[in-house]
């Protein structure tokens, strides 16, 4: 779920012209900066994994049954 | 005498739990392809001037004339077949594919083969689609073609997780097992016993998963890196009517009304089919079941243990 909203980012940045990585990431494909790319995607990949981990442990601090 | 048989077949039908909605939905599918298929036949080519540009909406032209005079009408129904054929084989490639991988994992027995899979499986679907199709993007090149291949390397995995946990149901029933024992090769099986079983499941997924692959391409068109600007598309239509949006309305109201109309469809058609590849109602409903049950009759079996 956190995944969709990341990448709903991309569009609603570009969207109401707001100044975020999303919006950077579309003007780095858009004059293709590959070095820019692979940075903000490794930064993306970075939340990703982050995130699902909160949500792994927040899953555990919710239900003790849960196992990690 | 024949027509009212028909007719009763399709009362029948239609009376069944979610027949209204698939005969809707099968309805407006129906009225988009016939107008994306006619509408250009009847009048000029999507990218020809036409008139004085921003010409509002009137009985000639009516859905107006966009900011450099060309016919809305004529290019809102142009980008069906775009629109729609890449969401087709966006949806379709992924569904074969995934099916296929999901299949053979309910069937492999190598634990750490399994294992592996599984991990690389739940890696792409954590991996939010958009971002990912957006760098894959700066590689291959804009393009639908390149949306196609993002599409069918990223959306797989779905698929296949969704087959995976029911082929590991499926090949532990006593069809299979029957199948088994009167020496079917394990082809024969696979194909005609394991695969329409599971392959229920996975179509019903992908129908409602039909409005989301449309929403990633009009999203990747709208970010200018999917259709390239002459070409006729939902989504750069209304990325490139957004910034006349105060002085000429109709330049983004009618693709976007087009891409609701297009995308409305598929929760309509999904939500029945799911209810129906349960099993509640295997013996009584058409197509996909039917023929399915006539291919082998070890489903009657099943069909007669969900009643």
């Amino acid at each position: 779920m956190m995944g969709t909203m990341l990448g709903a980012t991309v569009i609603l940045e570009t969207i109401f012209s707001l100044p975020g990585i999303g919006r950077e990431m579309v003007n780095a494909v858009l004059t293709s900066d590959y070095p820019l790319v692979q940075g903000i995607l490794l930064f993306f990949g970075a939340i990703t994994v982050f995130l699902s981990f909160m949500g792994d442990l927040t899953a555990y601090l919710l239900d003790r049954r849960v196992k990690i | 005498m024949k027509l009212k048989s028909l007719n009763s077949r399709f009362r029948n039908w239609l009376a069944l739990p979610g027949g209204v909605g698939i005969f809707s939905g099968i309805v407006m599918i129906f009225i988009l392809v016939l107008l994306g298929f006619f509408v250009p036949l009847l009048k000029v080519r999507s990218d020809a001037f036409v008139g004085e540009p921003f010409a509002p909406p009137s009985f000639k032209y009516p859905f107006g004339l966009d900011q450099l005079g060309r016919d809305m009408f004529v290019r809102v129904f142009d980008a069906v077949w775009i629109d729609l054929g890449v969401a087709f084989l966006g949806v379709s490639i992924p569904l074969i594919i995934g099916t296929i991988v999901g299949i053979l994992l309910g069937l492999a027995r190598n634990r750490y083969f399994v294992s592996v899979m599984g991990s690389i499986i739940d890696g792409v679907n954590a991996f939010p689609l958009l971002i990912i199709a957006v760098a894959a993007l700066t590689f291959l090149g804009p393009g639908l073609k390149s949306v196609v291949i993002i599409l069918s390397l990223t959306n797989w995995a779905r698929y296949a997780r969704i087959s995976r946990t029911k082929a590991v149901v499926v090949v532990q029933q006593n069809y299979i097992e029957a199948a088994k024992t009167l020496g079917y090769s394990k082809w024969r099986t696979i194909r005609k016993h394991i695969a329409p079983n599971v392959s229920s499941e996975s179509i019903a997924y992908a129908l409602s998963d039909f409005i989301l692959v449309i929403t990633v391409v009009a999203g990747l068109s709208f970010l200018g890196l999917a259709a390239r600007p002459p070409m006729a598309e939902w989504g750069s239509m209304i990325a490139d009517g957004r910034i006349f949006l105060g002085q000429a309305w109709w330049l983004v109201i009618f693709p976007g009304l087009a891409l609701c109309w297009a995308a409305c469809r598929s929760p309509s058609l999904s939500k029945p089919f799911t209810s129906r590849s349960r099993g509640l109602n295997v013996h009584t409903s058409v197509g996909l079941h039917r023929r399915v049950k006539n291919r082998c009759t070890t489903h009657s079996f099943q069909s007669i243990a969900y009643r």
